[in-house]
């Protein structure tokens, strides 16, 4: 459930990356391709980081419980912005019930990416903790004072935010402490569902940036433990692809990152935002993605998560 | 026909049928044109079946990681293409245009089913021979394919250390499949495997399954009694890696999913090394058991092996897309003479 996409690189218009390619974001919400069985119409949010704007170390954050393939608000921002780094995320939600001990409550607080305040640094999740209810009352010894004040939702995510906030040495983090951070933070969740006896499958695909260097996951803890009334769109491994090149380019509906080798803008999303996926490379399961600016240049690094 | 049956010959996946079974397999093909500059097969989309050409020449070409394209290979009149498509449902891996007019045959997959309900023997040997092109392609891109990771795709060295909780595997029911199938928390699981059997013909399989549990980190070994068998994932996580300087994660495997396909097709040694990424509940079966199985129920056997034969197309089909995308120089070198798509 949910998409994400996160874009670090040369300058943008955000309507190409949102809406202008045959599987864009924007469509992956109504017509997802990698995700069977749901739709993500729980709503849409976005940091962006850009020269245009007045501070450009804070992002511009935008988040509204429209659908966005109607939000002409959302377009016409789109049509007018461009960035140097973006975090956007389409929300899915079970349609009835609970499930993973999710609770559906379709809210803007409960929107991605989630950014609380004296930080730059945003993140956003395709996936689901289950029993979540339960950690939660172990995870608030974990949680630094001023960051559990700030939880304002119900989802697993903004939980998961404030462990990794929390994790980290200070608030404005070099790439080797957000890592470290992201580690830090799986591990004591998967310490405490060791503890607690649950084992069934939760995909925690995290999209963390500070509008300089990016972090993603593809990591499903317990993949393969499934529960009983499990949704179809978790019993595949989330996805998690990433394209590279000097620019992102294109006419039409035909984009794609073009001048490899030259390493100067990456697209980090949830599945591919053109059908034809020849442009695209998929990040192994069990991985941990880091870019970084050097210079012009993007510095690429994958790791194996292994917990 | 004469010349139609000679022709299909020279074609690898053909060459080991008899002059009876060119024959039979000759009245499935039908005819196919195209002008000049025509896209027969585009990358990355489903494509119609095993092309022959006839006349004309066709260029096969490659898009590139960062845009454009790389010619990989040229045919001419009969030489083959597409023949991927009777085993697997996976988007070809090159384009295929014509560089001039084009005629000639084209062998469709429904064809391909008529054929197995009609000829299920001359089916199941067209495919194995496709299964086992894909085997050899798939251990010829795997040579090269730890030199080609670099930097951008170091993926490090694994750390697994086993779990300190009492695995759930411990109350799963792993004696008998039939058992282990009606464990609650397999009840709901839409099984791939499993679903394309009924429950008799589970029966007929059950006695020559052997249910194992290998633990996090543990790699799945060959025992004697699965020499030459295959793998079921039942339950938990399996992934596929080399291990050199740096580990290449090739596959990662699910309930319902099958491996040890590759070796299993074409008898030697695995690829690559099976390591368990969550505690997981594996079945195999033997050689000898799938020869029982082909004896007491020939359409189980069949539904079997059309089953492992998508698998090893699968798996060509993503060794093929990782290898693309991480030097797509070298393929031209591997893939010299008649192209695969």
């Amino acid at each position: 459930m949910c998409r994400a996409l996160m874009y670090l690189g040369q300058t943008v218009s955000l309507y190409d990356l949102l809406y202008k390619t045959d599987a864009s974001l924007v469509k992956q919400s109504y017509d997802p391709r990698y995700m069977h069985g749901m739709q993500n119409l729980a709503g849409f949010g976005m940091s962006v980081w850009s020269q245009q704007f007045s501070d450009v170390e804070k992002p511009l954050l935008f988040k509204s419980i429209a659908l966005p393939f109607y939000d002409k608000n959302l377009e016409s921002i789109a049509n007018k912005v461009k960035g140097e780094c973006l975090l956007a995320h389409v929300r899915g939600m079970p349609y009835e019930g609970d499930q993973l001990g999710m609770r559906n409550v379709i809210s803007q607080q409960n929107l991605h990416p989630f950014v609380f305040e004296d930080t730059n640094v945003v993140l956003a999740h395709n996936g689901a903790i289950s029993n979540m209810d339960i950690l939660k009352t172990a995870l608030i010894s974990e949680i630094k004072p001023q960051y559990f004040s700030q939880i304002k939702g119900s989802t697993d995510t903004e939980w998961l935010y404030a462990l990794f906030l929390s994790r980290l040495p200070s608030l404005t983090p070099n790439l080797k402490e957000m890592i470290q951070a992201v580690f830090d933070s799986l591990e004591i969740l998967r310490n405490m569902r060791n503890e607690r006896g649950i084992s069934s499958f939760s995909p925690i695909n995290l999209f963390i940036t500070d509008g300089q260097r990016l972090i993603a996951t593809r990591y499903v803890m317990d993949y393969g433990h499934y529960v009983p009334g499990i949704m179809d769109a978790h019993l595949a491994y989330h996805s998690l692809w990433y394209t590279l090149g000097k620019a992102y380019t294109g006419a039409g509906e035909h984009y794609e990152m073009r001048g490899y080798p030259e390493k100067s803008s990456i697209i980090v999303s949830s599945e591919p935002l053109t059908i034809d996926p020849s442009s695209w490379i998929k990040v192994p399961e069990y991985s941990l993605l880091a870019v970084e600016r050097d210079g012009d240049t993007l510095d690429l690094q994958i790791f194996d998560v292994d917990l | 026909m004469h010349n139609l049956t000679e022709n299909l010959k020279k074609i690898t996946v053909f060459s080991e049928l008899s002059s009876t079974e060119l024959r039979q397999l000759s009245g499935y093909f039908q005819p196919f044109s195209c002008d000049a500059g025509t896209r027969i097969i585009a990358q990355a989309t489903s494509h119609n079946g095993l092309y022959l050409i006839l006349t004309g020449s066709v260029e096969v070409r490659l898009k590139i990681f960062g845009g454009g394209e790389l010619s990989i290979a040229k045919l001419k009149a009969f030489d083959a293409f597409g023949e991927i498509s009777l085993i697997s449902r996976y988007p070809a891996t090159a384009n295929v245009i014509a560089e001039e007019a084009v005629s000639g045959l084209l062998l469709t997959p429904i064809s391909m089913e008529t054929i197995s309900v009609i000829y299920p023997q001359l089916a199941d040997k067209i495919k194995s021979a496709i299964a086992l092109r894909c085997c050899q392609r798939s251990r010829l891109l795997l040579k090269h394919l730890p030199s080609k990771i670099n930097h951008q795709h170091s993926w490090s060295e694994p750390t697994v250390m086993k779990r300190a909780f009492v695995s759930e595997i411990s109350t799963f029911n792993i004696t008998d499949l039939h058992h282990f199938l009606k464990t609650p928390q397999l009840k709901p699981l839409p099984i791939p495997f499993f679903n394309a059997l009924h429950q008799d013909e589970i029966d007929i399989l059950n006695p020559w399954v052997k249910l194992s549990v290998v633990y996090r980190g543990d790699d799945v070994k060959y025992s004697p009694t699965d020499e030459n068998g295959f793998y079921g994932l039942l339950w938990g996580a399996v992934q596929a890696v080399i291990l050199g300087e740096h580990m290449v994660k090739v596959s990662t495997y699910g309930p319902g999913d099958l491996f040890g396909t590759i070796e299993y097709i074409d008898r030697l040694p695995p690829p690559y090394r099976y390591v368990a990424r969550e505690d997981a509940v594996y079945l195999s079966v033997s050689e000898k058991g799938m020869v029982n199985i082909k004896n007491k129920s020939p359409a189980v056997w069949g539904k079997i092996m059309r089953l492992l034969l998508a698998s090893v197309g699968s798996q060509m089909s993503n060794i093929n897309w990782i290898f693309l995308q991480l030097n797509i120089e070298d393929v031209y070198k591997v893939s010299q003479g008649k192209s695969h798509v």
